[in-house]
Parts: C-alpha cells; sequence; structure tokens
C-alpha cells in the first residue's frame, strides 16, 4: 500500500476523530449501560473511516484509519484494554474487505461495509470472551440469546427470533451507518469544492 | 525514586522482537491451553515479566484488575453447576469456581502479556514494524492523530456549542446530528491540508524518511522465541 504525503495526513486525522469517539463517547455508553452501546460506537466510528475512504480512494485506507485508531486507544488514559483494540481492526478489516471486493465507493458499497462492520460486535464477544478468555462458545451464546431476550423484551425460548432480531438490528445500524458515511462524506466534499477544484482536497 | 527506577530495569533486556514474540506466544498459549494447564502458562507469563519487563506487572498492583478477577469468579462459583460447599448460606459450586478461577488466570496472563509488550515497545517501533509488513507510513500518520486529538476534541467542542446556541438541537435531532458531523470533519479537514502544506513545503517525503526503528532479531530475542515456543508446546502436551 502506497499512500502520498497527503492521504497520510488525512488517515491520521481520520483515525484522530474515531479515537476521539472512542475514548470519550465509549467510557459514556459503556458507563451507563446502554444497550448496544458498542454496535452504536461502531456505527459512528466505521461512518466517520467510510467518509475517510472517500478522501482517501485507495485500497487500505480504512484499515489504515482503524490501525491509527487501534493506536490510539491502545496508549490513551486508562491502560491497556485489549478487546477495543480488537474490535475496532476487526470492523475496519472487514469495512475494508467489503470495499475492496466491492470496487469504486458507491453508495451500496458503503452500505455492504457499514454492515459488515457493524456485525462484528455481534460476533466480539465470541472470539473475545468464548475463545481468548476461554469461556466457551456455548456460554457466550446462551448469555448473547439470554441478554438479547431481555433487551428486546421477547421469550429466552424464541432463539431463533431472538437472534435473527439481534443480528437484523446489528445488520440495519451497519446499513445506516453505512449511508451516513456517503451522505456526510457527499456534503462535506461539497462543501470543500473550492479546495477540490484548486486540487488541495 | 531512583530505586523505583531501579526496580524498573529489567534484568535481561531484550529487543522489541523478543517482547513482541514474547507476547504473542503467551497469548497464543492463553488461548490454545485447555483446563488448568493455564495454570503454567501464567507461572510462565508472571516470570517472563519479572525477567523482562517488570512494568508489565503493574496491573497486578492495581484496585480494578482484582475487582474483574472477582467479578470472573464470584458468578461462576454462585451460579456454576455441581455440588460444592455452603459459606454463609450461600451454595458454592466447586465446578463453577474451578472455571471462574480458569477464566481469571487465562484474563491475568493476557493481561499481563499485552501491558509487558505497551510498556517495553513504543508506539513508533510497533509502527515501524507495521511499516515493514507493508502500512509504509503508518507511524507519521500516527504521529499526525496524536497530534491532531486536541484539535478535533476543541472543533467537536466548539460546532457542538454553536449548534446548540444556535437552537440546533431542540427540533430535528438526526439532521443537527449530521451536520454537527459535516462540520467537525470539514473543519478538521480544513486544519490538515495546513499540516500538508507545512509537510510538502518542507519537501517531506514518506519514501525518502528514514523509518525511526529497524526490526532484527537478536540472539537474546531469538533464544527466548525458540525457548518459549519448546515450553508452551511441552506445557500443552503433557
Amino acid at each position: 500500500m502506497r499512500f502520498t504525503v497527503r492521504d497520510l495526513v488525512y488517515i491520521g486525522v481520520f483515525g484522530a476523530m474515531w479515537g476521539t469517539i472512542e475514548m470519550t463517547s465509549g467510557s459514556i455508553l459503556h458507563v451507563f449501560n446502554v444497550p448496544f452501546a458498542g454496535v452504536m460506537l461502531t456505527g459512528v466510528g466505521i461512518a466517520i473511516a467510510l467518509i475517510g475512504r472517500l478522501f482517501v480512494p485507495r485500497a487500505g485506507s480504512v484499515l489504515g484509519i482503524g490501525l491509527v485508531t487501534a493506536f490510539l486507544k491502545m496508549f490513551s488514559l486508562g491502560g491497556i484494554i485489549i478487546n477495543p483494540i480488537i474490535g475496532i481492526i476487526a470492523e475496519s478489516l472487514l469495512a475494508e474487505i467489503a470495499l475492496t471486493v466491492l470496487g469504486n465507493p458507491r453508495r451500496a458499497s458503503f452500505i455492504l461495509a457499514g454492515a459488515f462492520a457493524c456485525l462484528w460486535p455481534f460476533l466480539h464477544p465470541f472470539f473475545t470472551q468464548g475463545i481468548l478468555a476461554g469461556t466457551g462458545l456455548i456460554t457466550i451464546y446462551t448469555r448473547t440469546i439470554s441478554n438479547g431476550a431481555k433487551t428486546l423484551g421477547l421469550d429466552p425460548s424464541a432463539v431463533a427470533v431472538v437472534l435473527i432480531a439481534l443480528i437484523a438490528i446489528y445488520l440495519l445500524i451497519g446499513c445506516l451507518a453505512g449511508f451516513a458515511g456517503w451522505d456526510a462524506g457527499k456534503m462535506v466534499q461539497a462543501r470543500l469544492v473550492p479546495s477540490i477544484r484548486q486540487g488541495r482536497v | 525514586m531512583r530505586a523505583g527506577r531501579e526496580s524498573q530495569i529489567p534484568i535481561l533486556p531484550l529487543g522489541p522482537s523478543g517482547y513482541l514474540s514474547a507476547c504473542l506466544l503467551s497469548l497464543i498459549a492463553a488461548m490454545l491451553a485447555p483446563g488448568w494447564r493455564v495454570v503454567p502458562v501464567c507461572v510462565l507469563v508472571l516470570i517472563m515479566a519479572a525477567a523482562f519487563c517488570r512494568a508489565g506487572l503493574d496491573p497486578l498492583r492495581r484496585m480494578w484488575l482484582w475487582v474483574l478477577v472477582s467479578l470472573l469468579i464470584l458468578p461462576s462459583a454462585l451460579l456454576g453447576e455441581g455440588s460444592g460447599w455452603t459459606i454463609l448460606g450461600l451454595g458454592l459450586s466447586s465446578e463453577g469456581l474451578a472455571a471462574g478461577l480458569q477464566m481469571a488466570l487465562r484474563a491475568v496472563t493476557v493481561l499481563i502479556a499485552v501491558s509487558g509488550l505497551a510498556a517495553s515497545v513504543s508506539v513508533g517501533e510497533l509502527a515501524s514494524l507495521l511499516e515493514r509488513v507493508g502500512f509504509k507510513g503508518l507511524g507519521f500518520a500516527v504521529g499526525v492523530a496524536v497530534n491532531m486529538l486536541p484539535t478535533v476534541q476543541e472543533m467537536a467542542t466548539i460546532s457542538f456549542h454553536a449548534l446548540r446556541l444556535r437552537g440546533g438541537l431542540r427540533r430535528h435531532r438526526l439532521e443537527t446530528l449530521r451536520l454537527l458531523l459535516v462540520t467537525i470533519v470539514v473543519n478538521t479537514l480544513r486544519h490538515a491540508d495546513d499540516i500538508v502544506s507545512a509537510a510538502e513545503a518542507r519537501a517531506f517525503s514518506v519514501e525518502r524518511t528514514r523509518p525511526p526503528f529497524r526490526w532484527g532479531w537478536q540472539r537474546g530475542d531469538a533464544l527466548l522465541a525458540g525457548a518459549l515456543c519448546v515450553l508452551i508446546v511441552a506445557m500443552l502436551r503433557a
């Protein structure tokens, strides 16, 4: 991956924006125990990274933004928190795969990339708690279903309904994030038209 | 102060490759160790941290770690299946307690391994490692991001207050949030443009910059990585 100085500055800037969201809103959402806090945070972060893709339209830019954010999170106050770092890298990697496979930046590719990235918070506990911490996949699966049923006000015995509803919510938030990323990115480009004409942006 | 500093000096200094391989091998061992085999893995990681990077043991002095450990052990012991003991009228499950202890040991192992790496290897060194595997200029991007953090926070605060004072949050809240995001991004990109101009004015080029650190294997790193591989395989197969 070869980036110009401008590309790298933009990767750093968008990484700083995602990092700011992670370090401020992330803590607040988790302290207040907001339902679906993780996926909402991912949605905002990935929308910012996708706007970055419009300004750095090269393969690897979203992953680069994710890596910069992970570095900021790694060395932020509060010590090492490995789970968010794994999450940020995995989310940006999933979005990057979707964007690279789908080719040129389009609204549809952004929506799909957002959906891919926002599916990770659903899979995250299976990887970090189930495999990394050794709790076991079945335990995490049971916990996910019971917590999901409680949050959505559904019957925990209706496993398939709870599972489908949870995945649908994660995907919906991801699609909205992708849509918002495309929409906001185009608005930003429109506002910076004089700079674009001068070849500055 | 001096005594405190001396206590942080490792008995055997390693290169960044050694620290990174030790961290990765410890994580793999913690993930793969079944049941009580996590105990020798945890002991090995603690010994390594004491020998090579004492700052990695700092989390053991923090209260939050022990709260986390008790949060892992207590619910499993109280809600786990199987027979056990009764203390103060509360039934404790031996199987649940065992599972909780194993989870806590895994968590401590992972934490010590990662905090040891973070305490020994700088951001620049880690970034230059990623540069070597293809992310050319990542160290520069991380540097820009670190310097931009206060600017982004300031721009976000100013934009939020400007929108709030104009009554932007009373109606059409979603639209306001979208405009807030756009305003922050536009202002930050304008600032970023100044950074690009400054870098280009100094003829800065990613291709011409020398990486801040050259990753390589010292004899100690290779020896440690080899010894760890053998030890971990032996522990997991025993």
